[in-house]
């Protein structure tokens, strides 16, 4: 795949017409979905236009977009699926924003930060970045361990599994500062909420 | 027990514990395509998918991200239209006369170095030649008297050497063998 992928960032016209033959489907699918996800309904011609546009930003300044694809981190597939998914949400935005007129605009609420204020330092990493992930997704989040495990790419059991280690770390790591009269009291009073 | 209802009662109350003692945690920036295409592929282990995870947690558009991404990843591929094919091969375009023109001067270079090659062998080849030829009428002036009668060819024996390794060479020009 790398060497394709060399001859076509040199221009070469039948790498990129194989590219797009083994592609298109890829971008399709995936531009296609991520509509249907967000607006609920698709318009062939929307995906059309979407599509096209992604081939677009990869040819686009001699390749840049796709010079940037590593094919030792992970497969094409994958990072198309990213790039396409990305078009089409970037779309549905502007054409949101098109939609609504410029008053309604301004009193708009500012968009959410990407970042949430659920900081939690733990001593010595107590929690993997993992357990802290399930734990903020089935608590803060409310999802369920199966949707969790899609999310992450792993079974419903494994997700039981960190979530049980994790409430284990937890417990024992509360009920020592329990212990200590500077730790604020008996973690058995907030079990049950 | 693993998963059990009470479990999951126990782990929100913790963890809602665990938020009201916290401080601010990590606020790194949201992952590229690339980062991205790694941790959905699994090639992340370590500090970078505990790096990527840690921003999970405060990123709620990311998680989003991933968990769009996974199911379009497990639907797959799906049928395009022919014109959708079409369109996006013509935006790498064919190459045009010009760069014909520019492919023929290439190709013009090719021939032009191929025929410095060929020269040189055709100056090492009449070099030859003319050795030969000077030895073979330094040989004539010396022995012509004593050798007076006995067939030419004979008299070619000496030279017989150059002659076959001429020989050899032009064989080689021929084929276009520079070795």
């Amino acid at each position: 795949m790398a060497t394709h992928i060399a001859r076509l960032l040199q221009g070469d016209k039948d790498e990129w017409d194989e590219f797009v033959d083994r592609f298109t489907p890829v971008i399709w699918a995936a531009v296609k979905g991520s509509i249907f996800a967000h607006a609920g309904s698709v318009n062939e011609e929307d995906v059309r236009e979407l599509v096209q546009s992604v081939f677009v930003r990869l040819v686009a300044q001699e390749f840049r977009l796709l010079r940037t694809y590593d094919p030792a981190r992970a497969s094409l597939v994958t990072w198309l699926t990213i790039v396409a998914r990305s078009a089409a949400i970037d779309s549905l935005r502007r054409r949101r924003l098109q939609v609504v007129p410029l008053d309604e605009r301004a009193m708009d609420p500012p968009a959410p930060e990407a970042v949430s204020d659920s900081g939690i330092e733990l001593p010595g990493n107590l929690l993997s970045p993992r357990q802290k992930l399930v734990l903020h997704l089935l608590c803060d989040d409310g999802m369920e361990t199966s949707e969790i495990a899609s999310m992450l790419g792993v079974d419903a059991q494994t997700v039981r599994s960190t979530i049980h280690k994790a409430v284990s770390k937890l417990r024992k790591h509360f009920k020592i500062r329990s212990l200590n009269p500077s730790s604020g009291g008996d973690v058995s009073a907030g079990l049950c909420v | 027990m693993t998963g059990s209802r009470d479990e999951f009662r126990e782990a929100r109350a913790l963890w809602k514990r665990v938020k009201d003692n916290a401080p601010q945690g990590d606020r790194s920036a949201c992952p590229g395509p690339g980062d991205l295409a790694a941790y959905l592929d699994g090639a992340m282990r370590g500090a970078q998918r505990g790096g990527i995870e840690e921003h999970l947690r405060f990123c709620p558009p990311c998680v989003e991200a991933i968990a769009g991404l996974r199911v379009l990843l497990r639907a797959g591929p799906s049928p395009a239209p022919s014109a959708v094919f079409e369109r996006a091969k013509g935006l790498v375009a064919a190459p045009a006369a010009g760069e014909r023109r520019i492919n023929g001067v290439i190709a013009l270079r090719h021939l032009f170095s191929l025929m410095r090659t060929s020269a040189a062998w055709a100056a090492a080849a009449a070099l030859i030649v003319a050795a030969c030829a000077a030895g073979f009428m330094m040989g004539q002036e010396t022995t012509a008297p004593a050798q007076s009668g006995q067939a030419p060819v004979s008299e070619l024996g000496a030279h017989a050497p150059i002659i076959s390794e001429f020989n050899r060479l032009e064989q080689q020009f021929l084929k276009g063998d520079p070795s």
